[in-house]
């Protein structure tokens, strides 16, 4: 079997900013694969080149074996931009119908607004949309042609949980034919609920590659504050769960894989607790640690 | 891409400004002007006759710079431009709808003028002058798409649709359109020449007068067809695939 997308050492600058900085995946047929990292990453660079909409400074890449621009000019690639990239004086029906046209008609117009659940804003226009339902639009067009690859970048920024879970329906439910999706976000709990393999792009580089579940253990890190007497760090570091340890005065903060061990571990140690905070890192915060940890690139 | 010719034009038509300034203003000029255009001939054709070609070459300016440009720069602006991209549609069979797009959408306001004109100071213009008069406009709006695209591609938003309203009034005015060249100040009609507005009314007057087309008009009108296509490429090539 050959993968339906292939980077291979993928190098796009800026100026003297490196967006996307030497970058690999085989991405194989059917798989349905989030690209999880903070703004500013490389996830949408990473989308242009696959889309051809921009060209690598240095690299391969091959989409279905093809150039990217020729499996789009050939049909075979849908996409959802990032949000807005809808034309204006214009109807739900007009847009999606040109879509399907220009892809050669292999789906009806009703069988797409059903598809997308527009069938009672077919009439509306394009540009007068709440965030949500202009998003479907967005899907219905990258499905008008059945493709083989679907990219979505960043498809349900700013859609309420509602919205999203009827987003997320519809793309199962195209993706059910055999569809290889890709899709950017910079949620976890998406790429968890969504996808069967996570790629973490941090500064432009691919920092991981695995299951849902295993990215999650690895990211769903949680920061333990407080303020405790006496400091013994040496004894921090050993309690179960702990990546890191630091101390400022009697505030220690220690970051852990697993809150209810630490804690547990914490308070057996004997020492005074006060003050105690529990908090969630954010993906960034997670991001960090992850990038420091070179070795996490193989998965 | 016939259903992108499609799309495209019945979204011209929806754009109030358009239909308002465009396709609506060269009809009411001329009637409101027309009586006043004096009992003379101009190069062959009564006044009235000579101002009905001028309001007909100005809608064409208008319809096709106007129906192209900002909407090109609104949709690179709102990334529709990149989805059409990574749509199975060619960039030639873009460029082809944009210049039959141009084309045809001077249709309505060249005829409502030419309505207006033949209600109120018939012309007598023959079937064949009227023809020559239509191909001319026709192949003649080819420029004014073309400076509408370089526009479009260069400009974003309020300043594109600031920048279209100064082309097409700036080309109208000095090439003649809205006030007789003959009221021109000198150094301006003296640059006119160069410019598409001003050979497009010279070949449009030709062609209701019966005489044939000029060559240098013509020539004129191709090398700034091609200068704007080079520019319009150019910038479309920074935009895309870089």
């Amino acid at each position: 079997m050959n993968p339906a997308i292939t980077f291979d050492a993928v190098t796009k600058r800026y100026g003297t900013v490196r967006a996307i900085n030497g970058v690999s995946f085989e991405i194989w047929p059917g798989q349905m694969v989030a690209m999880l990292g903070p703004n500013g990453a490389g996830k949408s660079t990473t989308v242009d080149i696959m889309l051809g909409l921009r060209r690598p400074d240095s690299g391969a890449v091959q989409v279905l074996g093809l150039a990217p621009q020729r499996a789009a000019a050939a049909g075979r690639v849908g996409a959802m931009l990032q949000s807005g990239s809808l034309p204006d004086r214009a109807t739900v029906a007009e847009v999606i119908d040109l879509a399907r046209r220009l892809y050669g008609s292999r789906r009806s117009l009703p069988a797409l607004l059903d598809l997308a659940g527009l069938a009672e804003l077919a009439n509306r226009r394009a540009d007068r949309l709440s965030g949500g339902q202009a998003r479907r639009v967005q899907l219905a067009v990258a499905l008008a042609g059945e493709p083989e690859v679907i990219f979505l970048d960043e498809p349900t920024t700013g859609l309420d949980v509602q919205s999203r879970r009827l987003f997320w329906a519809g793309v199962r439910q195209a993706a059910a034919s055999g569809a290889t999706v890709l899709f950017a976000t910079h949620y976890l709990d998406e790429a968890d609920a969504n996808a069967d393999r996570v790629l973490v792009l941090a500064a432009g580089q691919l920092v991981a590659d695995g299951d849902p579940a295993s990215i999650k253990a690895r990211l769903s890190e949680r920061i333990i504050r407080a303020a405790v007497h006496p400091v013994r760090m040496g004894e921090l570091r050993t309690l179960p769960g702990v990546r890191t340890v630091t101390a400022e005065g009697p505030e220690v903060e220690l970051r852990t894989c697993d809150a209810d061990l630490t804690l547990e571990g914490l308070y057996r140690c004997g020492a005074t607790i006060r003050n105690l905070r529990i908090d969630g890192a954010t993906l960034e915060d997670a991001l960090i640690t992850l990038t420091s940890q070179p070795s996490s690139a193989e998965a | 891409m016939f259903p992108y010719a499609r799309f495209e034009i019945r979204r011209t038509l929806r754009d109030a400004r358009f239909v308002l300034f465009l396709v609506a203003m060269p009809a009411m000029l001329y009637l409101l002007l027309s009586g006043f255009s004096g009992t003379g001939t101009e190069d062959g054709l009564a006044a009235p006759a000579a101002f009905m070609v001028a309001m007909m070459c100005y809608a064409t300016i208008g319809s096709a710079c106007y129906a192209i440009g900002p909407p090109l720069a609104q949709e690179r602006a709102s990334h529709w431009m990149r989805q059409l991209q990574i749509m199975p549609l060619r960039g030639t069979s873009w460029l082809a709808v944009k210049l039959i797009q141009g084309g045809l959408l001077i249709l309505p306001g060249t005829v409502i003028v030419a309505v207006a004109a033949l209600i109120t100071h018939p012309p007598g213009l023959t079937p064949v002058r009227w023809a020559g008069l239509a191909v001319i406009l026709l192949l003649g709006s080819l420029p004014f798409t073309v400076l509408g695209l370089t526009i479009g591609e260069a400009l974003d938003g309020q300043v594109a649709n600031s920048a279209t309203l100064f082309t097409v009034i700036g080309l109208s005015f000095a090439g003649g359109l809205l006030i007789p060249d003959k009221q021109l100040p000198h150094a301006v009609r003296e640059i006119s020449t160069a410019l598409p507005s001003r050979q497009l009314a010279d070949l449009a007057q030709a062609a209701a007068a019966g005489h044939q087309p000029s060559v240098a008009s013509a020539g004129v009108l191709m090398l700034w067809t091609l200068a704007a296509a080079g520019a319009a490429l150019a910038l479309r090539r920074r935009d895309g695939a870089a």
